[in-house]
């Protein structure tokens, strides 16, 4: 690396400069290096394995199989089950699947050797998509389980016995019947959504090195407590035995949250006896983890004059080989079908089946982009079956700000209406036509108030921010330090923000849902202040003056007619110019001043609007303008927070657009960076704005809400509405791929009496 | 992924690279600009203990206008021909396409050679070279010979070229014909392309379709509709390349189906149609 | 004609030798043997752009490409860029521009500007959004990154 350039600590400027260290780029010496053999099949016996002639090879030093699995603590393990063994176990249950590791001196010798594995399956019946799951005579995949409850996320699955039915989730309120019946229209639709790969840049990393009964792991992790947790449980280690440090992560959004192959490489290097390092390929990634695919079907009855009397809905999520934290997306669906819409009748229903597939995950926003897809198409359905304009029928059905989603939720802390009016103004500012297609979204963030922080104040007048929140891109290392900046009255270039690192920094749950910026943030608030009064008291009493004759300035401490450096005061205070002043705090449920009772601690509502061009020879579709609104209540880092909605904008364009993880049979027909489409810059909308609404009225810091997940939202089913209302057709398959607009073209033209 | 070991030669000469496709047979593999062929390696899809660079012969790279030809060589890169002033002068419609195609590090070290003898269904020079009627120059210990790009390539994958012969350049037919290549992409591939040459006195008219089939592939009674009738109306000229692209093996694949993917290639033949008799009117 | 080759070539300004095995790529010269790991692997499959760097100035995906190939040859890397003036204006303006997020993808992402700039030192905003149509970036949205080339080009 260049020694000239300066360097900050700042780790954007690491990362434009290649300094930055990534999962991926750890080394450790006598490290040696990991490849996967993968199951060949969806549902197989391993009736053989033969590892000799893989062993023989020169360079090989051992291989990981499920026979190893005996040795283990624990070798099946899980979120809501212990459904997943550590490497497969007597059985495989989707393609993909590993079944041996091979460790070896380097990754060419391991690549070789996975071929010189000789292993010999019985095929078992298989389904591949959750319809075929959840019929009677389906062949399951895994005996009835026990359900782990408030493991990782609160609460418990409710799967349903005797089938593959690994969570039942239900919200009733109301008289769905009563009012269906005395509707002037009543409404069903089907609408569907496939599985998604999260595709972040980096796949999935992690080194593991074991020395006796300690364990340390370098993972590109969203929830290193959560990978503590499970691997302490796997191999039988005290929580203080296993570190796990997080380097710079490329790329999250969920398909790094809760915990992935970390057991995996960590028994890895516990059978190799030797620090081992498994560095998954893009492909490798797309058969780890995916968004849950959906079939979502709406009911909904509205009286003559467009007001929704009530919704019925069923939701049946593909939830894939091992259920993973798929029962808190089957929950969060549900809650997301409803939308920021008064409705007093509700009946919902829903359901995640295991199938023969990549196993399912979370995925940003879990459940709902699934959720929004069916609620917001077919909000366009009804009006224009109404013959209603979709933004007045959306006006006749909001709730609005302070009202109920749910009596149990919390009540909307935003005004979804205003938003509209944003975005109708923002699309009709980059050109003439108004919006062709509009779509809301309300979720309810799982945010979990769990986690810490210490803010340590050095002697020099440097601070150190420890905080276990995983830097997946979203700035939250920026949003910490500007809040301990602002809170200890310091120089944001004067902190350094650590990374997270299990044995070294306080506990949290994790990155995801939004949360860092609320829960780390507030940690970090809290932990600033404590250490800005110790810092007080300590100027107070060395200097032999009244508390509140001291204030905090940049570098030091103020008594009104001089400024005492930080050394200085330290000097006088402990004898000598060290020392250092460590503030502290644990945000918990109970945190003095936050209502943290009621879920959400937020509402994250998001609005899109936008217009499109066809090629109605071809069916190509380019989304030409781009409204994105959120209300996140403060932006601490302005530009992290539009970073992050246009961020989310163009993964939910690919949503709606290419992306499909496909099975044929069981094997995934297009899990390779070539033959799976994520958005590109020349697919970007010409013209795009984002909307950021501040009102301060966020539990975070500076009344900041928890954002980075919204903008993905409303986008598919704002680009189908627009498909409905500029040409006539109406899509309710996702991805919305030019055959499948080329198709409805042609059924729309044809003259079918 | 890793490409298994191989034994690397650097021939000094062309003559020298041929003598060593000679020794090794089949065994060998030219590599140019690695693009496709790596990749294959490193997939396990494809494994040769030996590799002839090719990339230090400047000879194979040159582009020349022969007065009658425009004359590529096989090691042009596609960055190269598409900034070619000769070519861009002579024939734009090849600088543009080499010019878009992939992305700018496969433009970088891909070479047109190297698209050809790899005959991958999706690429576009085949159908493009073939409807301007070139010829391919292939060589090896016993000489060279001729084929026209039109029957170069036999299947996906497959083509004439012996295991001991090189690609070594492209003829090029200059002519007064209108040239126009379309095609459609989705994502990381070409889905449909076509090339029209038309409206040259005393020359057939031509045009292609390719990334449908597993090679390119003429559309004879569009040809001979145009041929007998340079003006055929739109309505004929539609029906003609329905009927042409009728009679193609076109498959289903997860990325079409084959009445899309032949919706697409008769959209593209007929938008080739469409913009040379644009051009001709003017 | 050799199980093991020599390399001669200069790196990001110096002037180096190696010897390498041939079936070595040169993502994997770069980043073990150079010890240069700026250079991140993605796709493998030169989709993504991950892994770009320069050789002559021209842009090449490392992850297909034998390092055979940088013999006599001029490599930048992304720890070649910038100086002791500071950093290079592609590198500022991706900063100055909240051109990247997770950051996985920036050091392709700036060396493909940087060859895009050396061929062609005034692309209009068609030929830049081509151009970068081929490196893929799963966080940002592209805009901001389109941004901070069309300042490059039209500040
Ligand atoms: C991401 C991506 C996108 C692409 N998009 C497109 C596209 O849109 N349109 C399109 O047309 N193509 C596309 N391609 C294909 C691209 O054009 C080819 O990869 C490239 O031109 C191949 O040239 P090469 O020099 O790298 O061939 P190599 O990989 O070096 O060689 C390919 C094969 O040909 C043989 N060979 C090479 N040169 C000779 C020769 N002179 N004589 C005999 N045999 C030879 C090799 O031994 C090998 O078997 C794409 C490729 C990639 C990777
Ligand atoms: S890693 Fe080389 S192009 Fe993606
Ligand atoms: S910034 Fe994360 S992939 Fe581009």
């Amino acid at each position: 690396m260049p020694p000239d350039v300066p360097t900050t600590g700042n780790e954007r400027l690491d990362k434009v400069t290649g300094r930055a260290v990534f999962a991926s780029d750890i080394t450790v010496p006598g490290m040696a290096h990991g490849r996967i053999l993968r199951s060949p099949l969806p549902h197989a016996k391993i009736v053989k394995m033969d590892c000799t002639a893989a062993l023989a090879l020169e360079g090989v030093v051992a291989i990981l199989s499920g026979e190893d699995l005996a040795d283990l603590a624990q070798p099946y393990w899980g979120l809501y089950f212990n459904d997943r063994p550590v490497i497969a176990h007597e059985k495989v249950r989707y393609v993909g699947e590993p079944v041996a590791l091979v460790v070896a001196e380097t990754p060419a010798v391991a690549q070789a050797a996975l071929d010189r594995i000789d292993i010999d399956y019985t095929p078992l019946p298989f389904i591949d998509n959750a319809g075929d799951a959840i019929a009677p005579d389906a062949p399951r995949l895994h005996g009835n389980l026990e359900a782990i409850a408030d493991f990782y996320f609160k609460g418990q699955a409710r799967p349903v016995s005797g089938t593959n039915i690994y969570q039942l989730y239900a919200i009733s309120t109301g008289d769905t019947a009563a009012a269906e019946a005395e509707a002037a229209r009543v409404f069903e639709h089907t609408y569907t959504f496939p599985g998604i790969a999260h595709y972040a840049m980096e796949p999935h990393c992690v080194t593991a090195a074991f020395e006796g009964d300690r364990l340390t792991v370098w993972s590109g992790a969203q929830s290193p407590t959560a990978v503590q947790k499970v691997l302490s449980r796997v191999f039988g280690l005290a929580y203080a035995n296993v570190q796990v440090i997080v380097p710079h992560i490329g790329g999250g959004f969920g398909g790094k949250a809760s915990v992935k192959i970390d057991p995996l490489v960590a028994a890895a290097s516990w059978k190799a006896g030797r620090p081992v390092r498994v560095a998954l390929t893009q492909e490798e990634a797309m058969l780890t983890c995916r968004r849950l695919g959906a079939s979502i079907t709406l009911t909904t009855a509205v009286d003559a004059n467009g007001i929704i009397l009530s919704k019925r809905a069923a939701i049946l999520l593909d939830g894939g080989a091992y259920a993973d934290t798929g029962p808190a997306v089957t929950v969060k669906a549900a809650n997301r079908v409803i939308g920021p819409y008064a409705i007093k009748n509700l009946e919902i229903e829903s359901r995640a089946a295991y199938t023969n597939t990549v196993p399912g995950s979370a995925f940003r926003s879990i459940g709902g982009p699934q959720a929004v897809w069916a609620t917001e198409s077919q909000m366009d359905e009804i009006a224009a079956a109404l013959e209603i304009d979709p933004v007045d029928f959306r006006h006749r059905n909001l709730l609005p700000r302070g009202g109920k989603v749910l009596d149990s939720l919390r009540p909307l802390d935003a005004d979804i209406s205003e938003m509209m009016g944003h975005a109708g103004q923002a699309i009709t500012s980059m050109g003439d036509r108004p919006a062709a297609g509009v779509a809301v979204a309300a979720t309810d963030p799982g945010v979990l108030p769990l986690g810490g922080a210490l803010v340590r104040l050095l002697a020099d007048g440097s601070v150190l921010v420890m905080a276990n929140s995983a830097d997946i891109g979203q700035g939250v290392r920026d949003v910490l330090r500007n809040v301990a900046a602002k809170t200890l009255n310091q120089d944001p270039a004067a902190i350094r923000v650590a990374g997270p690192d299990t044995a070294t920094t306080p506990f949290d749950w994790g990155t995801g849902a939004s949360r860092s910026t609320v829960i780390i943030g507030l940690a970090v608030e809290d932990a600033a202040q404590d250490a800005r009064e110790q810092l007080l008291a300590l100027a107070a009493s060395a200097l032999e003056i009244p508390l509140d004759g001291v204030q905090l300035v940049p570098g030091g401490v103020a008594t009104g007619s001089e400024t005492i450096p930080f050394d200085r005061l330290f000097h006088t205070a402990f004898g000598i110019d060290s020392g250092e002043i460590v503030g502290r705090a644990m945000v918990t449920p109970s945190r003095k001043g936050s209502d943290f009772a009621t879920s959400p601690l937020f509402w994250e509502t998001a609005v899109g609007a936008c217009d499109i061009a066809l090629d109605e020879d071809t069916g190509a579709l380019a989304v030409t303008r781009f409204a994105g609104v959120a209300d996140i209540g403060h932006a601490i880092n302005p530009a992290g927070a539009e970073g992050q909605e246009e961020g989310a904008a163009i993964q939910g364009l690919g949503h709606a657009l290419y992306e499909h993880l496909a099975f044929i049979d069981g094997q995934p027909v297009n899990a390779t960076p070539i033959g799976y489409r994520i958005p590109a810059a020349g697919d970007v909308p010409h013209a795009a704005r984002t909307v950021l609404i501040e009102n301060a009225d966020g539990p975070g810091p500076m009344g900041a809400k928890g954002m980075g997940e919204g903008g993905l939202l409303p986008v598919a089913p704002a680009i189908a509405n627009a498909l409905a209302r500029r040409y006539g057709i109406r899509l309710r398959d996702l991805p919305m791929t030019p055959e499948k607009i080329w198709r409805a073209l042609r059924e729309r033209d044809s003259d079918v009496p | 992924m890793y490409p298994s070991p191989f034994t690397y030669h650097r021939p000094a000469s062309v003559e020298a690279a041929v003598a060593l496709l000679a020794e090794f047979g089949d065994d060998a593999a030219p590599y140019a600009g690695g693009t496709e062929l790596l990749l294959a390696m490193k997939m396990g899809f494809a494994q040769y203990d030996h590799l002839i660079d090719l990339k230090r012969l400047p000879t194979l790279r040159t582009i020349a206008n022969e007065g009658e030809f425009l004359s590529i060589g096989a090691l042009a890169t596609h960055a190269e021909i598409a900034a070619d002033p000769t070519v861009r002068d002579l024939l734009p419609p090849l600088a543009a396409l080499c010019g878009e195609v992939a992305n700018p590090r496969v433009r970088s070290s891909g070479t047109i050679g190297g698209n050809l003898c790899f005959a991958e269904p999706r690429a576009d020079p085949p159908a493009l070279l073939a409807g301007l009627d070139a010829t391919l120059i292939l060589r090896s210990t016993s000489g060279e010979r001729a084929v026209p790009a039109a029957s170069f390539i036999t299947g996906a994958l497959e083509t004439v070229r012996a295991a001991d012969e090189l690609l070594v350049r492209i003829d090029i037919l200059l002519s007064e014909r209108r040239v126009r290549y379309e095609r459609i992409v989705f994502g990381h591939r070409t889905v449909a392309g076509a090339v029209a040459a038309l409206g040259a006195p005393g020359q057939p008219e031509r045009i292609w379709v390719g990334g449908v089939a597993t090679c390119p592939a003429p559309l004879p009674l569009t040809q001979s509709l145009l041929d007998a009738e340079p003006g055929a109306a739109d309505a004929r000229l539609h029906d003609a390349v329905t009927q042409d692209i009728a009679a193609l093996d076109i498959a289903d694949d997860e990325e079409a189906s084959a009445d899309y993917r032949r919706h697409l290639a008769a959209t593209v033949a007929l938008r080739a149609i469409a913009g040379c008799r644009e051009e001709l009117q003017r | 004609m050799t199980a093991s080759l020599d390399l001669t070539f200069t790196l990001n300004g110096d002037a180096k030798t190696a010897r390498v095995a041939p079936n070595t790529l040169l993502i994997d010269f770069l980043r073990e043997a150079c010890q240069l790991r700026g250079t991140k692997r993605s796709c493998d499959m030169q989709i993504c752009g991950a892994c770009t760097v320069l050789v002559d100035d021209r842009p090449v995906s490392s992850c297909t490409t034998l390092a055979a190939d940088i013999d006599g040859a001029v490599v930048t890397t992304i720890e070649g860029l910038g100086g002791p003036d500071g950093l290079d204006p592609v590198q500022q303006a991706f900063l100055d521009h909240n051109a990247l997020q997770c950051g996985f993808c920036t050091p392709g992402f700036i060396l493909s500007v940087k060859a895009l700039l050396h061929a062609n030192p005034a692309p209009s905003h068609e030929e830049i959004v081509e151009h970068l149509n081929g490196n893929l970036c799963r966080c940002t949205g592209y805009h901001k990154i389109i941004d901070a080339v069309e300042s490059l080009v039209r500040p």
